[in-house]
């Protein structure tokens, strides 16, 4: 640890391997994608997709809140409660004031906006739900979380595409290292698995088009990949300054010791050719952290399955780590791209690594491209030594994220 | 008015996720807690099935008063049928 390290005391998880953390680490730790034929996309080019399975978010949440807040949103709030409770905390006596709220999200979900176009097409505009906005603006994830946890400090809203969880996690932590708050809830959601959101990132030709085997689709890596598969889910984490941890007792479940940001400059949707964006991310992350690229004994991959974004950031890890080589894995290839979920669903993971000395597998990687000198974690999950790893994040609009934890 | 009360509060219930004991004749909106926006969108599912909806600034209306005011606005009969199509 650093004096500058923020401790994560609390995680919280849901996503298509699991509603909370165990069961999430279970499931990706399986290793076997779970992408399949989703009901809620019938029809389109692209039809498969990840979700998060048995989601009751009235039993979770009670229909007085569910009926007024968006899936992505329901998605981000029971995350968050389970972090706070697995960080010891407990809203009726923490001073709200104190707490900040940060969330990342790519896109707004689209449930409430589908509704209300519908009843625009069919000029019913006086039956557009009233919530239509509440429901759905991206901002209202954060406003909601807060509310919910009466966290009254600093809300506010990352949106950084698929970087936009990593984003949320780097910004609360700059708020505790300024002294703004003593704990931030910070992670990221999403739920585009709608049949637009499928629709615009099939057009955009993003998404992997394997409709015969969708369990085999999502495949970061591979030299058979041909594009991601459309997921949902959040991720948040709970961070406070080491010494505000260790006067409450709590237990501290890794650190956040570095974060970097930088932008490509190049291309709505392409990383550059030369991954120099990514590249300054993480250099940003390690120098943010005092750390050698030595320090980093394992890579938590943005790694979408996408041609061009897993070559770029292969050769960038393959360049960067030369000589050491630290083990690599996309949880993708188990859940596919949770979008601005992402980058917050992997600090998560990153962290119970560290934790438990343990890298999940990619799953559905045969072979590797060609030329591609990086060592990535198949099959099952493997045993390793490690007090440091890198959790990437590279979103469209060439943003890109990089956070770097130690174990506690 | 009793087959129109029973599907409005079959439709709180439903829709807003009141419990069920919570609904008595005499519970006012307020007592539900429904804030404004709960407020507006229950007068937008009314006004699009029945054409007519509940006052916006009575949050102190009994449900038996707000059951009594629709059935004076469209009729018992149309009032109990549309209510019923929008729980559906």
């Amino acid at each position: 640890m650093t004096a500058r390290d923020i401790a994560v005391t609390g995680l919280g998880l849901v996503t298509p391997a699991g509603v909370g953390v165990e069961e999430s680490w279970a499931g990706i730790c399986a290793g076997t994608g779970l992408a399949a034929r989703d009901e809620a996309l019938a029809g389109l080019p692209v039809d498969f997709s990840c979700w998060v399975p048995d989601f009751d978010a009235a039993a979770l949440l009670g229909r007085r809140l569910t009926w007024r807040i968006d899936r992505f949103i329901q998605l981000a709030m029971v995350a968050a409660r389970e972090a706070v409770a697995d960080a010891a905390l407990d809203k009726e006596a923490w001073d709200g004031p104190r707490v900040a709220v940060v969330m990342g999200v790519a896109s707004n979900g689209g449930d409430a906006w589908a509704d209300a176009y519908a009843k625009l097409v069919e000029g019913r505009v006086e039956a557009i739900s009233p919530t239509t906005l509440t429901r759905s603006l991206p901002n209202m994830v954060a406003g909601e979380v807060s509310t919910d946890l009466q966290a009254t400090g600093p809300c506010l809203t990352t949106s950084t595409a698929c970087a936009s969880g990593a984003t949320a996690i780097g910004v609360a932590r700059d708020l505790l290292r300024a002294g703004t708050c003593d704990i931030a809830i910070a992670g990221g959601t999403d739920s585009t698995r709608v049949p637009m959101g499928s629709a615009a990132f099939y057009r955009l030709g993003a998404l992997s088009r394997r409709r015969a085997d969708p369990a085999v689709a999502s495949r970061p890596f591979d030299a058979d990949r041909d594009g991601f598969v459309l997921s949902e889910g959040a991720g948040v984490l709970v961070l406070e300054r080491p010494e505000y941890a260790r006067a409450r007792g709590v237990r501290i479940r890794g650190y956040l010791s570095g974060y970097g940001a930088s932008a490509d400059g190049f291309h709505a949707t392409s990383p550059r050719p030369d991954g120099d964006g990514a590249r300054r991310a993480v250099e940003a992350a390690l120098a943010d952290a005092g750390a050698d690229p030595a320090d980093v004994h394992h890579v938590n991959a943005h790694g979408t399955s996408t041609p061009q974004g897993d070559r770029i950031e292969a050769e960038l890890l393959g360049a960067l780590f030369r000589s050491s080589a630290p083990p690599v894995t996309s949880v993708k290839g188990v859940i596919g791209h949770t979008l601005g979920a992402a980058g917050a669903v992997e600090a998560a993971v990153t962290v119970l690594s560290l934790e438990r000395q343990l890298v999940p597998p990619t799953a559905n990687l045969d072979r590797l491209d060609e030329g591609v000198a990086i060592d990535v974690v198949t099959k099952e999950p493997r045993a390793h030594r490690m007090t440091g790893a890198l959790s990437n994040a590279f979103g469209f609009g060439g943003q890109n994220a990089v956070l770097f934890f130690r174990a506690a | 008015m009793e087959p129109v009360y029973d599907v409005m509060a079959r439709l709180l219930t439903g829709h807003f996720g009141v419990p069920e004991e919570q609904i008595r004749p005499d519970a006012t909106f307020e007592s539900l807690e429904f804030d404004s926006l709960a407020r507006l969108e229950l007068a937008t599912l009314l006004e699009d099935d029945l054409g007519a909806g509940l006052p916006e600034d009575r949050p102190d209306m009994t449900l038996a008063e707000a059951a009594e005011h629709l059935t004076i606005a469209v009729g018992a009969e149309k009032a109990t049928e549309a209510l019923r199509k929008a729980v559906r």
